[in-house]
């Protein structure tokens, strides 16, 4: 496996000046911007271009994600143990037939509604995102929100981006996971080790002191 | 719907209308007016900075604008907002009034600019409207 150097470096806000509630970094992967990291005093949001399976929504969000979220828990107990998964839904559907409403807008409060199901299952999906509570007795709790950009219908964008809590911070598995649908490591072929990422990412969490 | 329409970029959906009370209408009532609704939602796990503007660009015009806010003319207006993420924001502060006759085109471009990745988007949305 080749050896490529992961680098995060804070992006200069315009102007010169940092704001005091955010941080906005990026990570190179031999010096080629691969990862945006954005900081805040509860939250980080990493956001790259993707390689998405969008008929895998749903196995993606509820249960791939879930497992490399949990970064005490062993993979046995994750896929064993009862948990759920509540949150709420805005899909943006693509309707090619309609010249005056080639998009429409559907939020849902509640997923796993029949009205939700029937939309996943039946209509064209341009853009998600998903404000998600994973819930076990025995691990606690994650909040997590994801995005997705259908790059059928951005022809300019095929971006993911996934916001976490502070106080979680990003598992190696995570980064497996985030690699295996990256547009820019499929593309170049690239191996990188996760725990590498993990480390430095979870530095830089660390180090970034910010104010609300 | 001619004089309802939608758009969207990555993780903006924008919809346009001319409305009565909140209704989309196409047709400028003979005793009331109609107001130009633009509905902004930022579905992105960012906050945005969104600029949005309404025209009417024929010449002559059969319709036009009426707003009380300073810089707002009878052919265009804009608005500002900033948006945190997965909210919206709908402007419908301006009247369209009809002073001619034949279908009018009004058109709507929405700037959106996200700070924190340093993307920025813009969107129009022409709806057509009966005096």
């Amino acid at each position: 496996m080749a050896q490529y150097d992961f680098e995060i470096h804070v992006v200069e806000e315009r102007g010169g000046e940092q704001r005091p509630d955010r941080s906005v970094a990026q990570g190179y992967i031999d010096e080629k911007p691969f990862l945006l990291i954005v900081v805040t005093p509860r939250t980080y949001t990493l956001s790259w271009a993707g390689q998405f399976n969008f008929q895998r929504l749903e196995r993606e969000l509820f249960h791939e994600l879930p497992l490399v979220l949990w970064h005490n828990a062993p993979r046995w107990a994750a896929r064993f143990l009862p948990f759920r998964i509540f949150g709420s839904a805005a899909l943006v559907t693509a309707n090619r037939d309609s010249e005056d409403e080639p998009f429409s807008l559907r939020r849902f409060e509640k997923i796993g509604s029949p009205e939700y199901r029937s939309v996943l299952r039946n209509q064209r999906i341009a853009f998600a995102r998903y404000d998600l509570k994973f819930w076990s007795g025995l691990f606690g709790h994650r909040t997590y929100s994801f995005t997705a950009a259908n790059p059928e219908y951005y022809s300019e964008s095929s971006t993911l981006a996934l916001q976490l809590q502070r106080r979680h911070p990003p598992t190696a598995e995570l980064f497996s996971w985030l690699f295996d649908r990256s547009k820019f490591m499929r593309e170049n072929n690239l191996r990188l080790d996760p725990h590498v990422v993990e480390k430095q990412t979870g530095l830089f969490l660390r180090e970034t002191g910010l104010h609300a | 719907m001619k004089c309802k329409r939608t758009n969207s970029a990555p993780g903006l959906f924008v919809t346009s209308y001319s409305g009565y009370k909140n209704k989309a209408m196409c047709t400028v009532p003979a005793n009331d007016h109609l107001r130009h609704h633009i509905v902004v939602e930022n579905l992105q796990l960012y906050d945005a900075d969104v600029t949005c503007q309404g025209f009417i660009r024929a010449r002559p015009p059969s319709l036009s604008f009426l707003s009380t806010v300073a810089g707002d003319t009878s052919m265009n207006w804009t608005g500002i907002v900033s948006l945190h993420q997965d909210t919206s924001k709908e402007f419908q502060h301006v009247e369209i009034h009809a002073c001619g006759a034949g279908r009018e085109n009004i058109i709507a471009e929405v700037t959106v600019v996200w700070p924190d990745p340093h993307e920025q988007t813009t969107l129009s949305i022409s709806i057509e409207v009966n005096p």
